[in-house]
């Protein structure tokens, strides 16, 4: 078998020399072996411009939206990314015959940012492969074995869905994989409220984590808008607490938990515990999970009259 | 700068009482904004209006705010009020200083606390006010009439009298409704059918009239002055064209089926007219019994058909059709009377409901008219009647009063008295609700010369005893218990709403109250219209009625429909979303959440080409009900006359006070 990174180079071959496809949009090898860069291959002899690796971390869902009615796009998708895609397509955001999807099965990506605190020095890092559940980094003058719960985007061990639920084509099986709880949150509700009031203050309102996830395309954020009055843009308390719980509610029953959010965050501040504990409240109350199906209504703006009522 | 007047109202001392009303309107004029204030006894009145508008040219009032009573009552009557004043009719705010402060409280102080911070919100809200405007919408004058009852029937009749067409819907075979089963009418005892099969038949020669009868409103989209209506017309099996109505089909088909129409009491055919004055007069093959259909051999209608109009392969037809408005006569349903385990679960023949008696007095009914006991059709001596079953019950059946059983229990009990004058009746009442014009005076009748024997109290329990049927309760006047030997009881059950009501509510998109009844816009002011408008309401589908009350409130319907029709065109109300199209991103969730399907996603067309979508509201499908606000996320949706900005600037009035 072909290693996924040839695999997905003939798929994109095949669909741009056949004309199925105007762009291919995949990942290509970033400034260190735990770096991807998205990459949008126009012509088929550009095709080695693609590969997979452990380091392709972003959602290049995020680049579907942009590309919608400029004719058909193929996008290489995680198991996360194809949700996105199916949310897009249950917004109206792109319709299915307008994206091919090339998926591949993942066993979790690497979050750059935490190499150092596992004891590898990512400038001199040669590279970085899978091996017997977690990593193998070649660090030059030694190799470092590296676990899963150590390096991989945090998201990623939380995931339970590292196949596509729609794709047009898969690469790879299924990983042998186990979501993990996350147990981040105390019961308590002071003790929670506390929690928050700790990790919401660490936010310097950079909107990183807007900006990468490919749910938040509003034209024009609440929170940029001006005449809102209710939230404004000063870095304190309050309008912080605003700013993420209210972004949290608008991706209520929509946030797929791909977790860029939270590996772009600069404060690193656990966003995605406050997404998880909102799709798990969804998953209780209406059996449903963002993205599993682009034929699906958007769960928040369905009623059905066996919905539960809300909780006392 | 904005310049607003405000007018606060005592209400006579509904306001004045609880609020001081002085010191809001001193209060008011310290808010910034404010260039007039006062108050006034009524501002509701002549003078008080005439205050108003006065104050607007005195004081170049661009703006106004009343504080009195909830805005359903009187908005209209000051937004007329302002612009006869020069002032769009939108520059005007109420503050709820009645509902929402002085009929709730009892302390002044605080009640005036709260009047001062309810108008300093209105206030904070007219300062953004901005002038609206109604549009106009084309009205299609063809009017719907669900239900063909005598409600429906009366409805239909007076409107297509006034000059329009008139669609009348019916989902059995033939419209009559329930009247078409009774026998005789109290308190004048007019024979039903004299009264009603004239009018049915009116119904069908009527030029504006169309009749679709075994026919449903399977969905309706569209508003007022513009429904779109699809029908489904079940197939008959008889085509309707070719039919004479000669009824040898039926005389001579072979499979018997309990009669609905009587009852159960007798029998009809698997093709049938439900009763002979049925309209139309054109039979209906019941598939679910027909032998054809049931892969058995038979054919005998169509041999026989000299007209060749059985047709066993007909299809259901579905059509769309446009109406302006649409009255809604759907009716009731008699409670079943088998849920009470007391009352022998309905297993006791001789224990009837008062529906299957009116069926046995009817000269046309099953016994034709004479008075025998099911089980043995023998003439009973001693009946028992028993009101309110299944009503005014919090164990069986339903709380409400069914209101027209004590009329038609005082009725029977004549009418046995009359046809057998040896016979001896019985009646179980718990209080006798006889307040009609002439109705009174029936019961008396009923009582003092017809010598009903009636007796306050519930019944018990009622059982079988050799061939009596045993009754025993209490009467609760004497304080002793009864037992009475009867040879025949009837049962006054209760009236219920339609079994579907609920799904024809949603279709409607109109609302039922907690027993499943259509509810009215205002039980006082607006008992025919429904909160939707265009939609009317008419007969007992809202509330247990009897007869005159029904044909009083069909008639009232059929006149709010030709009051909608005679007018050129609508205005569409101006309190509606709109959608700011340059951020709009197109996600589609207000179109789902919109209850009114008053939302689309519209192609906008830019230069070269290019081209994006946007959520558009059509304005005459929307109610201004602001889900659709809620659910946009990037905020681009607002509600004129309560934007996002207005309904924050009160909060912040409120709040940061």
């Amino acid at each position: 078998m072909n290693s996924p990174t040839e695999q997905i180079r003939t798929e994109a071959r095949r669909l741009l020399e056949s004309g199925d496809v105007s762009v291919v949009i995949g990942y290509g090898p970033g400034s260190t072996p735990a770096r991807a860069t998205p990459v949008f291959v126009r012509r088929a002899e550009d095709v080695d411009r693609l590969f997979w690796s452990p380091a392709c971390a972003q959602n290049l869902a995020l680049y579907v939206r942009e590309q919608a009615g400029r004719g058909k796009v193929a996008v290489v998708a995680k198991g996360c990314d194809a949700r996105s895609i199916a949310t897009l397509i249950q917004e109206k955001q792109t319709r299915r015959e307008d994206v091919y999807i090339i998926g591949v099965a993942c066993s979790g990506v690497v979050d750059p940012g935490r190499l150092a605190p596992a004891g590898v020095d990512e400038g001199t890092l040669k590279s970085l492969a899978p091996e017997n559940g977690g990593l193998k980094a070649d660090c030059g003058d030694r190799d470092v074995r590296l676990e899963r719960e150590m390096v991989l985007k945090r998201a990623c061990l939380f995931c339970d869905t590292p196949v596509p639920p729609l794709s047009d084509t898969l690469i790879g099986e299924a990983p042998p994989l186990q979501p993990a709880t996350d147990q981040t949150l105390p019961e308590d509700l002071d003790a929670r409220r506390e929690f928050w009031a700790e990790q919401f203050s660490k936010c310097v309102r950079c909107y990183a984590c807007r900006q990468v996830c490919p749910a938040c395309y509003c034209k024009e954020c609440f929170t940029d808008r001006l005449p809102v009055g209710w939230v404004s843009k000063r870095i304190a308390g309050p309008e912080n607490w605003m700013y993420h719980t209210t972004r949290a509610f608008h991706l209520a029953g929509r946030c797929v938990g791909c977790g860029e959010c939270e590996r772009v965050c600069p404060a690193d501040i656990p966003i995605q515990t406050l997404m998880r504990r909102m799709a798990g409240e969804v998953d209780a109350l209406f059996g449903y999970r963002a993205g599993m199906d682009p034929d699906a209504e958007p769960v928040l703006a369905t009623y059905r009259d066996d919905d539960e009522g809300p909780a006392e | 700068m904005a310049r607003v007047g405000v007018f606060v109202c005592w209400c006579g001392s509904n306001i004045a009482r609880t609020v001081d009303v002085q010191r809001v309107a001193e209060e008011a004029g310290r808010i910034p904004g404010v260039v007039f204030a006062t108050d006034y006894k009524y501002m509701c009145s002549e003078p008080g209006q005439t205050m108003v508008r006065d104050a607007i040219r005195d004081h170049r009032l661009d703006r106004v705010v009343v504080a009195s009573c909830s805005p359903r009552l009187h908005e209209p009557t000051f937004q007329r009020c302002i612009s006869e004043a020069g002032l769009n009719p939108y520059m005007v705010e109420m503050a709820n200083i009645r509902e929402h402060c002085s009929w709730v409280h009892q302390d002044k102080d605080a009640a005036t606390e709260k009047a001062i911070d309810l108008v300093r919100m209105a206030v904070a809200k007219a300062r953004r006010d901005f002038p609206l405007f109604r549009n106009e919408i084309p009205i299609t004058k063809r009017a719907l009439v669900i239900g063909g009852g005598v409600a429906g029937i009366q409805a239909a009749l007076d409107i297509a009298d006034a000059g329009y067409p008139v669609t009348l819907v019916e989902r059995t075979p033939s419209i009559g409704g329930r009247m078409a089963q009774y026998d005789k009418t109290f308190p004048t005892l007019d024979c039903a059918a004299c009264i009603l099969t004239p009018k049915m038949v009116d119904c069908a020669s009527h030029p504006n009239i169309t009749i679709l009868t075994y026919a449903e409103v399977e969905e309706v989209t569209g508003f007022v002055g513009n429904f779109n209506i699809r029908i489904r017309k079940k197939a008959r099996g008889v085509d309707m064209e070719k039919c004479t109505g000669c009824g040898v089909c039926y005389s001579k088909c072979p499979v018997k089926v309990p009669n609905e129409f009587e009852e159960g009491m007798g029998e009809r055919r698997a093709i049938y007219v439900p009763f002979p004055q049925a309209v139309p007069n054109v039979p209906v093959i019941d598939r679910e019994h027909c032998r054809l259909n049931n892969d058995l051999k038979c054919g005998v209608c169509q041999k026989l058909c000299p007209t060749g109009a059985i047709a066993y392969d007909q299809q259901d037809e579905v059509v769309t059709e446009q109406f302006g408005a649409i009255v809604v006569a759907t009716g009731f349903r008699m409670w079943d009377h088998s849920q009470i385990g007391e009352y022998g679960y309905g297993s006791i023949p001789d224990v009837i409901s008062g529906l299957q008696f009116e069926r046995l007095m009817n000269a046309s009914g099953p016994t034709e008219g004479k008075i025998v006991r099911p089980s043995d059709h023998r003439p009973p001596k001693t009946v028992v009647f028993v009101a309110c079953v299944g009503s005014r019950s919090e164990n069986h059946g339903h709380e409400y009063c069914s209101k027209v059983c004590c009329m038609y229990t005082a009725k029977h009990a004549l009418l046995l008295k009359e046809k057998y004058p040896d016979t001896q009746s019985y009646v179980f009442y718990m209080d006798i609700r006889a307040n009609g014009k002439g109705y009174e005076e029936f019961v008396r009748r009923t009582i003092e010369e017809y010598g009903a024997n009636y007796i306050r109290g519930r019944v018990s329990r009622i059982y079988r005893h050799g061939d009596k049927v045993v009754v025993k309760g209490a009467d609760t006047l004497l304080g002793r218990p009864v037992e009475i030997e009867a040879d025949m009881v009837v049962l006054a059950t209760a009236m219920e709403p339609q079994e579907d009501a609920k799904d024809l509510a949603r279709k409607l998109g109109i609302s039922t109250d907690q027993h499943n009844w259509f509810s009215e816009a205002h039980p006082k002011l607006k008992p025919v219209e429904v909160l939707s408008s265009g939609i009317f309401l008419a007969g007992a589908c809202q509330y247990p009625k009897d007869i005159p009350d029904t044909v009083a409130q069909a008639s009232g319907a059929a006149s709010k429909v030709a009051g909608l029709f005679s007018k050129p065109h609508l205005l569409s109300e101006p309190m509606i979303a709109s959608v700011r199209e340059e951020d709009c991103a197109a996600c589609g969730q207000c179109v789902q959440v919109c209850p009114f399907s008053a939302i689309e996603l519209v192609e906008l067309n830019g230069k070269n080409g290019a081209s994006r979508r946007a959520a558009r509201v059509n304005e005459g499908l929307c109610h201004g009900c602001g889900t659709c606000v809620a659910g946009c996320r990037g905020s681009c949706i607002d509600l004129r006359g309560f934007t996002n900005a207005q309904v924050l600037s009160e909060i912040d009035a409120l709040a940061l006070a």
